[in-house]
């Protein structure tokens, strides 16, 4: 193993156990844990959303897709700033005011039932257990080709820094991680960038002239297969974008800032992290194309994660190497650590604390569940994670945003805008989603192969509009109780309106 | 609670707040829908047909155009939206008050 790299992770991991000692100084409370106390400010959360969705796997295979699948690779990442601003535009200010830790506090602001709680969480759980395992696997098989170790130890060393990351540094932790993870990927990617650029006279569009002159015009068009291929594409593209506006390690960022204002902030400053991130890849992949070659980037991984640690050794030699190597550790480790945050959020909060002890529980006692769900839901979905590696679980990340898009984000545009969305409505939506996109990956050709009953390899482009279709038409299964009526118009008045707490705001005439 | 019940109802009925829902859901949905409709639209043109295949100059299609507008497109709209957000937030205030003076002229409440 190259000794410049150990010693550049030895010195990020050093500094980002001083992050976690100086955040798990604030971690005293369940609030602090799971939203930092909603106390993070604008820029941070920006750039913390930007974080969590910006992973090991993102960094590394949208890269490495661009350089070997040409247009192709570009569909990794083509949707990602549009999600952002959608979250922007129809999420941000809305959760801010009425969520508390978790999308079960929403749901529960409009139906006051410990059923849609548990269903919420339990929906949750099961998005985030598919996402983690295949950030785990990805994690582990990413640290494992950087440090040059076994895929076991790179998963357990992965796995045990989240550990003590996420439980110590709780959210607080978790975000200044990220924020570290956005700075070190600035840095590494100007070096980057102006290395390569300069290599091309500053012409960016050169780099991919090369390219075609290469490895002809496939390296920047789609190599269109077969239509199911290609439906499956757009199916993916529907579900990702969708399924970003529901992922709830996405929603919890809202509810970590003191107000709308803030929330709308972040998302402003996440979007243009999202934006020069994702624009800065193509770059970077057809620089490695022309410079390092696809055969040697294929050589070096069959899908291509190794282009930009070859392009940076390549023009900025062991040192550049070294960093873009930590940088990419620090990526990996961080977006785990706000999923893992999230997650544990939707059993320590919505199950724990309001299902099992019906909201009853001391700070002192949620605050113990915080923790140990976190500990609880990083053990699980390590094992799982090395128990799976040595199947293709590649499809459970695009899986959780179908479930994402199907079950929750039908259910949670209707609570918010919906004044006639009833709680049958939210049962059937959650339960239709949830079963017809795990159903049609099941039936799928990634599980079942030549013998598959569904077509599609992503169920998202069916399984959204069944989630919408069941939600609306659960709502007039039943009729609305008085209260829950009341709730209604509770809760749409408080997703359009900053309502202060009363007392809270003179008359204007006095 | 009947008071807490009664200003939310009473918001709800104020001009201020459905001026303000209209025009706040008008401006983000156009701007949602236009985002997703191109993205599905660039999708499906790149995947089945070959219309954004033709280059502009050696190196450049319209493929890699229509993926850079994607990707700067959100800032354009967020920004878009940030400048009238100042706007919507005089709304929310000015919708409080008129449901407090209209509790206030009711006597309801408060």
């Amino acid at each position: 193993m190259n000794s410049t790299v150990i010693g550049f992770f030895v010195a990020i991991i050093a500094l980002t156990l001083v992050i976690t000692w100086l955040a798990s100084r604030r971690n005293v409370s369940a609030s602090e844990h799971y939203v930092a106390g909603g106390k993070i400010k604008g820029w941070q959360n920006g750039l913390a959303i930007a974080g969590d969705y910006i992973s090991g796997a993102t960094l590394l295979g949208t890269i490495g897709g661009i350089a070997l699948l040409g247009f192709d690779g570009f569909f990794l990442g083509l949707g990602s700033p549009i999600a952002i601003a959608l979250v922007m535009l129809l999420l941000a200010e809305p959760l801010r005011r009425l969520g508390r830790y978790t999308m079960g506090d929403v749901l529960a602001r409009r139906f006051d039932r410990r059923q849609i709680r548990t269903l919420s969480a339990l929906n949750v759980i099961t998005i985030t257990i598919l996402y983690m395992v295949a950030q785990f696997v990805g994690a582990g098989a990413i640290t494992s080709m950087l440090l040059d170790i076994p895929f076991e130890a790179a998963a357990l060393l992965v796995g045990v820094l989240m550990l003590v990351y996420t439980t110590f540094g709780g959210m607080l932790g978790a975000t200044w991680l990220q924020v570290l993870q956005m700075a070190l990927l600035a840095i590494a990617f100007v070096v980057l960038l102006g290395l390569t650029l300069a290599e091309f006279n500053f012409n960016p569009i050169a780099m991919s002239a090369g390219a075609v002159e290469m490895y002809g015009l496939g390296a920047i068009t789609s190599q269109s297969d077969s239509m199911t291929g290609n439906i499956s594409t757009l199916s993916m593209q529907f579900g990702i974008v969708l399924g970003f506006l529901a992922m709830p390690h996405v929603m919890i960022r809202f509810f970590t800032v003191p107000d709308t204002r803030t929330a709308r902030s972040s998302a402003v400053t996440a979007t243009w992290a999202f934006a020069l991130f994702y624009a800065s890849l193509p770059i970077v992949a057809y620089g490695a194309v022309v410079l390092v070659g696809r055969d040697e980037i294929s050589e070096g991984d069959p899908g291509g994660n190794t282009a930009v640690m070859l392009l940076s050794e390549l023009v900025g030699g062991d040192i550049l190497l070294a960093f873009m190597a930590a940088t990419a550790l620090v990526t990996i480790m961080a977006s785990l650590s706000g999923m893992c945050v999230a997650a544990a959020g939707a059993f320590g909060h919505d199950l724990y604390t309001n299902v099992i002890k019906r909201g009853e529980a001391n700070e002192k006692s949620q605050h113990r569940a915080a923790r140990v769900a976190t500990v609880g839901f990083a053990l699980v979905s390590l094992l799982i994670a090395l128990a799976v590696q040595g199947f293709n679980v590649g499809f459970l990340a695009s899986l959780a945003f179908a479930v994402a898009a199907s079950a929750n984000l039908p259910v949670l545009l209707f609570a918010l805008f919906w004044r006639r969305f009833t709680i049958s409505g939210a049962v059937v939506g959650i339960s239709v989603g949830l079963v017809s996109s795990v159903a049609l990956v099941l039936m799928s050709p990634t599980i079942m192969e030549e013998n598959a009953i569904f077509p599609l390899g992503n169920p998202a482009i069916v399984s959204v509009p069944l989630g919408f279709l069941a939600t609306w038409l659960g709502s007039y299964l039943g009729r609305p109780s008085e209260a829950d009526a009341q709730r209604a118009v509770e809760v749409t008045v408080e997703a359009q309106v900053d309502i202060p707490a009363i007392g809270d705001r003179a008359h204007p005439s006095n | 609670m009947l008071i807490k019940n009664n200003y939310h109802a009473a918001i709800m009925a104020t001009p201020t707040y459905r001026d303000l829902v209209r025009k706040r859901g008008r401006l983000v949905w156009s701007m949602s829908v236009i985002m997703f409709g191109l993205l599905m639209l660039v999708t499906a043109l790149a995947v089945f047909t070959d219309v954004l295949d033709g280059q502009v100059v050696p190196g450049l299609n319209w493929a890699i155009i229509a993926a850079y507008v994607l990707f700067f497109l959100p800032v354009v709209f967020a920004h878009l939206y940030l400048a009238r957000a100042g706007k919507f937030d005089e709304l929310e205030l000015q919708a409080l008050d008129e449901a407090e003076d209209g509790i206030y002229e009711t006597g309801a409440a408060v």
